[in-house]
């Protein structure tokens, strides 16, 4: 009977987490989807799978690592177009795709089919950015929703789920935690040669 | 009434100041709707637009990082409107028409700014002017504008800049180093 009741609860806790966490996505992500289309239809780039992508976001959706919320990343190969007119009508996309409320930080673009494109908008507290880069034949297209606050504590105190990343402090931990027998040696002092 | 008159005496030059150093600030801003033409010609692009809200944030960021130098960072771009870059580099010698970029510079003869650096260089038809713009003793603006046979680049920033806050955190968190002062030293010793 306990067993039920946990397995009830733990299927409501999933089914909330789907339900509400899809429509968020999906309206959060209409210019992206807008660009990932561009790439698709314009140029008939073919989509790259990324193994474990829903679980990457799954998880970084729950442990917000560096105040990231959530992220998505497409990866396109292939792409057929023309070199002479590829930053325009990317221009021309970015625009369409991009309301007025997002503003323009960096733009790159050279002749070989290198393209970078990254806008940046404020959304309450947190702050949204893509990224589109396009490497002659392939692209790739890249969205994320992260808190600054969320940042500034990452960069202060680094740690996922508990886990530090700070080096320093690992090895801080491993000292303490080591026994004598396997410390390191001491550094001995040479004594200066004495010349003959 | 007499205090209300008061207030208006006092508020009113406030406010008239206020616009003013505004209307400055905005002045420090370049117009670069004439170096759209160079797009087509230009092998590489590179446009760089920072904005009041990304430094605002980047300023949140700083801030809040536990490190006295990033906090430093912090302050001198508290002040700052924008942050705006145009890199133009051509395949050929001379693809570009001169006019474009003299455009730029002629918008730097307006009142207000003023002209710090003046390189001339027969090699590379090299050309580098560095203007600045101040608002009573603060620096509002600064504009550089370089140009070569192969490459134009025009930097544009608006706001306050602390020059001396600057030079403390150059060569610190991969902010290039400045040597005002060493070389400022050099020359004293050389004299």
């Amino acid at each position: 009977m306990l067993m039920k009741s946990k397995l009830l609860a733990a299927s409501a806790f999933v089914f909330l987490v789907f339900t509400f966490a899809a429509p968020t996505a999906n309206a959060k992500g209409g210019e992206y989807q807008a660009v990932v289309k561009h790439l698709k239809t314009k140029y008939q780039a073919k989509k790259v799978k990324i193994p474990f992508m829903w679980l990457a976001r799954f998880a970084v959706s729950v442990a917000r690592p560096a105040g990231v919320k959530s992220f998505s990343v497409t990866i396109f190969e292939d792409l057929k177009f023309s070199r002479e007119t590829l930053d325009k009508e990317m221009q021309m996309a970015m625009k369409d795709s991009f309301g007025a409320d997002w503003t323009s930080i960096l733009r790159v673009r050279s002749r070989t089919g290198e393209q970078v494109y990254m806008y940046m908008r404020e959304a309450g507290r947190s702050v949204k950015i893509a990224v589109v880069t396009i490497n002659k034949t392939q692209a790739a297209v890249i969205r994320a929703t992260f808190s600054p606050e969320k940042l500034a504590d990452f960069i202060n105190n680094p740690k996922i789920f508990g886990i530090s990343l700070d080096n320093q402090e690992q090895q801080a931990n491993n000292k303490i935690s080591e026994p004598k027998e396997n410390a390191a040696p001491e550094k001995k002092i040479e004594e200066p040669k004495k010349d003959n | 009434m007499k205090l209300f008159n008061h207030s208006l005496k006092i508020i009113l030059p406030a406010l008239v100041l206020l616009a003013a150093i505004t209307a400055n600030a905005q002045d420090a801003r370049l117009r670069f709707e004439r170096l759209n033409v160079l797009e087509n010609k230009a092998e590489e692009v590179v446009e760089v637009n920072i904005d009041g809200k990304l430094l605002d944030l980047a300023k949140r960021v700083m801030v809040k990082v536990n490190d006295p130098n990033a906090k430093k960072i912090g302050q001198a771009i508290s002040g700052l409107k924008g942050i705006y870059v145009r890199v133009y580099n051509f395949t050929n010698e001379n693809e570009y028409n001169i006019a474009d970029i003299d455009e730029i510079r002629s918008q730097l003869q307006s009142p207000g700014w003023e002209k710090l650096v003046n390189v001339r260089s027969k090699k590379d038809n090299q050309k580098i002017d560095v203007f600045t713009m101040f608002a009573g003793d603060v620096m509002s603006g600064v504009a550089v504008v370089v140009s070569e046979s192969k490459s134009i680049a025009v930097i544009n920033v608006i706001g306050p800049i602390d020059i001396d806050l600057l030079a403390e955190i150059s060569g610190k968190m991969n902010i290039p180093k400045i040597q005002i002062e060493k070389d400022f030293e050099a020359e004293k010793t050389k004299n």
